[in-house]
């Protein structure tokens, strides 16, 4: 009987009694990581997927979350298949998945987990696209102590502050609102860093930000004051053009501006703030929301701009209600549109797939700022007063799994993604309290090195 | 020529965070009901009412510095003595339409027109005052560096000279007479938006407001205590001449007895504005008991009082039927005070006036003297107003109080007016109301408060 038979077949052990002595969650993880990747290996390299995590067993969902990244790690290790890691989160027992990857994989795994007395059990089940029918399914327990635990609980966040490493630090003028950065063809990175009534734009001279020009920024009634300004930043080309968008929350119109030489000229104004530029079924769009007038969130809605640089009127951008936010990030990959993250003014990261379906958001809350670097790494701070925490997630296979945490001693006001020397990362503004007066500082984390 | 870059224009009252600041939500507030929505200041109710709808130039912030929510910069060139003010662009009252150095001055002008000791003292500084596209020009009479010390008066605030249409972190909403008024955050606000969507005044008792006024040292559940430095003080006032004099030391006697029943916190008063601040005691007359009772058992008395003293109606009414006295309590508006006095020839007033302890001594005696006087206000009045006004332009603090005392005393002297009773007030706050500051004058300041959801 070959193989290609035998996998025509419904297998399945009974599962009483377990086939090796109980050695712990790293045997479990083991155990069912090899299992899957024996139903799912074959003449080709086969897209791989979890799509379903039930806890039933005496694990916190902490823990159960470590288990998950422990086999999510093997399998992802295996060269026989592409393994697609979408979960999300684990809450009340069970898994929030991405589910796009599911859309094109071309096996689909369930885990289970049950206790037995006082071990844990772990069934996983293999569905097969191809076949349509469940083509595998494996128990295995294992006897799992409290010591076994507590060292995992203590061990699992050994490495969380040793991901992102801190690259570059400046003090910078107090209501930095935004900053972005950009490569001239020359090979010259430009920054432009984004106040109320101007951007200032900096070189690089050895190693240390350079001014060379500030653009004054003037706008026109209505116009709203704000007690918290806000605002954002965008620089982008197309052909040998080069576009910066501006937007706050005192006017309701952004500025698109183009470099003519030296100089920048107005392109037009904007109904919203763009943050992002996509193509989305080979169309470019500018994709932004719009600042509830005065207020330090975007209003519940985001806009999509075919966007042409040609002068006459454009389109009205296309709408979409999303909750009011304060950050909002769109990923993609391969040039394809994935997902939008976004941190609501409920502090609960709400994430959307490719077809805007909300997965329920979690329920632990988070900070104010979020960004995504690469669309693999999704930065965000923490829900917390004085002091902060930059923490990181992976999210490249359209899961999120969140990896590195670093303490900081400030506030993060906001996270945007950029480059320093070439290293792709994270800039960070930090309020910090120093001596009774609060400053402002700039830092770049710079994401670690592929091993 | 000194420029001072007003550095707290765009400062956030708190900090930007990782959790930012909550926008939304109502508080209501206790307040006297005000007349209408034009700025009347006076009054502690009025301060407020008005520093909700309307902003100031200048005001002196939680520092006591003096800030400004309207001007980027300003300079002053004691050469020439003049300062100008230069507007930050794109300002608007809540309507949207331009807020421009041109209606800056004409405030400025219909605030010395005023008759205030603080107008005053600026109508005898500034010579001329322009404007000069987003600049406001100020020229003075002689030289005075501490020009923006009076411009940062609270009476001296923007109005718009076009209809109905509002400088202040409030605009007006719904306003049920009698019974509330909703203020509704204004988008357009200098100072920017407050965290507030609106504040809801209350014009009566129930139900409770988030914050009020009441007696000091009540333990009012989920409130917290704030000295507003905040007093009331109350006279009877005669504002027709002819009255018996026993009549009149009857009726003061009956008051200041009827006042002591309420509670400790109705202490008798024996001044013109408060006990502790003043320079001197007057001795007021009282009668015997049996003596005041059998004046008044006939005197067929009409007791006028200002609608901010209603609370007093129901126990003054059980307070005469105790005393077999029969005295008619008739409430009048403020607005409508002048008119009747002319009209109906009132002999027995009861006002009030609610004072900030930081005012100073001479503006309170000078705001009796001005707003208790009516029909006797003459000539003697008027040159002891500007007494008063020379003396505190002194800054001596001894030469004002001997004037203080001379006002005071010919005022008594001349007899229509009696102290009665004087209250402190602490503001009581509700615990879920954060970021909650006051003034130097006892007014919340409300731009960045927040209140948290039950």
């Amino acid at each position: 009987m070959n193989r290609r038979a035998i996998s025509l077949r419904l297998w399945v052990f009974l599962s009483l009694a377990p086939l090796l002595p109980a050695q712990g969650l790293d045997r479990l993880a083991g155990l069912t990581a090899d299992s899957i990747l024996e139903a799912t290996s074959g003449g080709t390299v086969a897209d791989v997927t979890i799509i379903r995590l039930e806890n039933h067993s005496f694990l916190s969902d902490a823990e159960v979350q470590k288990l998950y990244n422990t086999i999510a790690a093997r399998l992802e290790a295996a060269p026989s298949i592409r393994f697609h890691d979408a979960l999300l989160s684990v809450q009340d027992g069970r898994g929030q998945f991405n589910q796009t990857p599911q859309q094109t994989a071309a096996f689909l795994v369930a885990l289970s987990l049950v206790t037995n007395q006082t071990r844990v059990g772990i069934g996983s089940a293999v569905f097969s696209r191809r076949l349509e029918r469940l083509t595998a399914f494996k128990y295995w327990e294992a006897e799992i102590g409290r010591p076994e635990l507590l060292a995992l609980r203590t061990l699992a966040d050994s490495f969380a502050p040793t991901g992102f490493s801190l690259l570059h630090e400046v003090e910078v003028r107090d209501h930095l609102l935004d900053i972005a950065g950009d490569r001239e063809p020359g090979g010259e990175t430009r920054y432009y860093f984004l106040y109320p009534d101007e951007v200032e734009i900096f070189t690089v001279e050895e190693k240390a930000m350079r001014r060379v020009m500030a653009l004054p920024l003037s706008w026109s009634r209505p116009f709203y004051p704000a007690q918290f300004p806000e605002g954002r930043i965008l620089v982008f080309r197309q052909g040998d053009d080069l576009y910066l968008t501006v937007g706050t929350n005192s006017s309701p119109n952004s500025r698109i501006l183009n470099r003519k030489g030296a100089n920048w000229e107005s392109v037009r104004d904007v109904p919203f703030v763009p943050f992002a530029r996509l193509t989305i079924n080979r169309t470019p769009f500018l994709i932004g929301a719009p600042y509830a007038p005065g207020k330090n969130s975007f209003a519940g809605r985001m806009c999509f701009l075919p966007w042409t640089a040609t002068p006459g009127t454009p389109p009205p951008p296309y709408e979409k209600v999303f909750p009011p936010f304060f950050a909002a990030e769109f990923t993609g990959k391969d040039g394809v549109f994935q997902s939008v993250h976004l941190v609501g003014t409920d502090y609960l990261l709400h994430f959307y797939d490719a077809d805007f379906s909300e997965q329920p958001p979690e329920t632990e809350r988070h900070g104010g700022a979020l960004a995504v670097c690469q669309d693999s790494w999704l930065a965000l701070s923490a829900f917390t007063r004085g002091e902060d925490r930059l923490q990181i997630a992976a999210i490249a296979e359209g899961g999120r799994r969140f990896l590195y945490r670093t303490p900081l001693p400030g506030e993060i006001a906001f996270i945007r993604a950029g480059t320093w020397e070439q290293h792709p990362g994270f800039w960070v503004l930090l309020n910090v309290d120093r001596d009774g007066t609060t400053r402002s500082t700039l830092q770049f984390w710079g994401a670690p090195h592929a091993g | 020529m000194r420029v001072n870059r007003l550095a707290s224009l765009l400062l956030p009252l708190i900090l930007i965070a990782a959790i930012k600041v909550p926008f939304g939500g109502e508080i209501t507030l206790r307040l006297n009901e005000p007349a209408s929505t034009d700025p009347s200041p006076t009054g502690y109710s009025g301060a407020i009412f008005t520093s909700l709808l309307y902003e100031n130039l200048f005001f002196l912030n939680e520092r006591g510095e003096i800030d400004t929510h309207l001007f980027h910069t300003t300079s002053y060139d004691p050469q020439s003595r003049v300062l100008r003010l230069h507007l930050r662009p794109n300002l608007s009252f809540s309507d949207g339409s331009p807020l421009t150095a041109a209606q800056v001055a004409a405030s400025l002008k219909v605030f010395m027109g005023h008759d205030l000791l603080s107008s005053s003292r600026l109508n005898r500084l500034i010579k001329t005052v322009r404007s000069e596209q987003d600049t406001v020009r100020i020229e003075l009479i002689q030289d005075a560096p501490t020009i923006l010390e009076l411009l940062a008066a609270p009476e001296l605030v923007v109005v718009s000279g076009q209809g109905k249409t509002f400088s202040g972190p409030f605009t007006p909403g719904e306003w049920v007479k009698g019974q509330s008024f909703q203020l509704k955050a204004n988008p357009f606000y200098p100072g920017g938006r407050t965290c507030l969507d609106s504040v809801r005044l209350l014009f009566t008792d129930t139900p409770t407001a988030d914050i009020l006024l009441a007696s000091p040292g009540k333990k009012i559940g989920h409130y917290r205590e704030m000295d507003a430095g905040v007093y009331q003080s109350a006279y009877l006032v005669f504002p027709q001449p002819g009255n018996s004099v026993n009549i009149q030391v009857a009726l003061t006697t009956f008051l200041r007895e009827f006042f002591s029943t309420l509670g400790p916190s109705f202490r008798p008063l024996d001044s013109l504005i408060s006990d502790a601040e003043s320079p001197i005691t007057i001795r007021v007359k009282t009668f015997p008991e049996a003596k005041m009772k059998s004046l008044l058992r006939y005197a067929d008395i009409k007791l006028y009082a200002l609608v901010s003293l209603r609370e007093m109606e129901e126990p003054f009414r059980r307070y005469c039927e105790a005393n077999r006295v029969h005295i008619e309590l008739l409430f009048v508006e403020p607005a409508q005070l002048t008119n009747i006095i002319k009209t109906s020839g009132i002999r027995f007033l009861l006002i009030d006036k609610t004072w900030q302890r930081k005012t100073s001594v001479a503006e309170k005696v000078a705001r009796v003297i001005r707003e208790t006087t009516f029909t006797q206000f003459d000539e003697k009045y008027l040159r002891l107003l500007n007494e008063l006004d020379e003396t505190a332009r002194m800054d001596d603090e001894k030469l004002v109080m001997e004037q203080a005392a001379r006002a005071i005393t010919m005022v008594v002297e001349d007899g229509f007016i009696l102290p009665i009773f004087q209250r402190n007030f602490s503001l009581y706050v509700r615990e879920r109301i954060s970021n909650l500051t006051l003034d130097p004058l006892g007014r919340p300041r409300l731009l960045g408060v927040t209140k948290e959801a039950p």
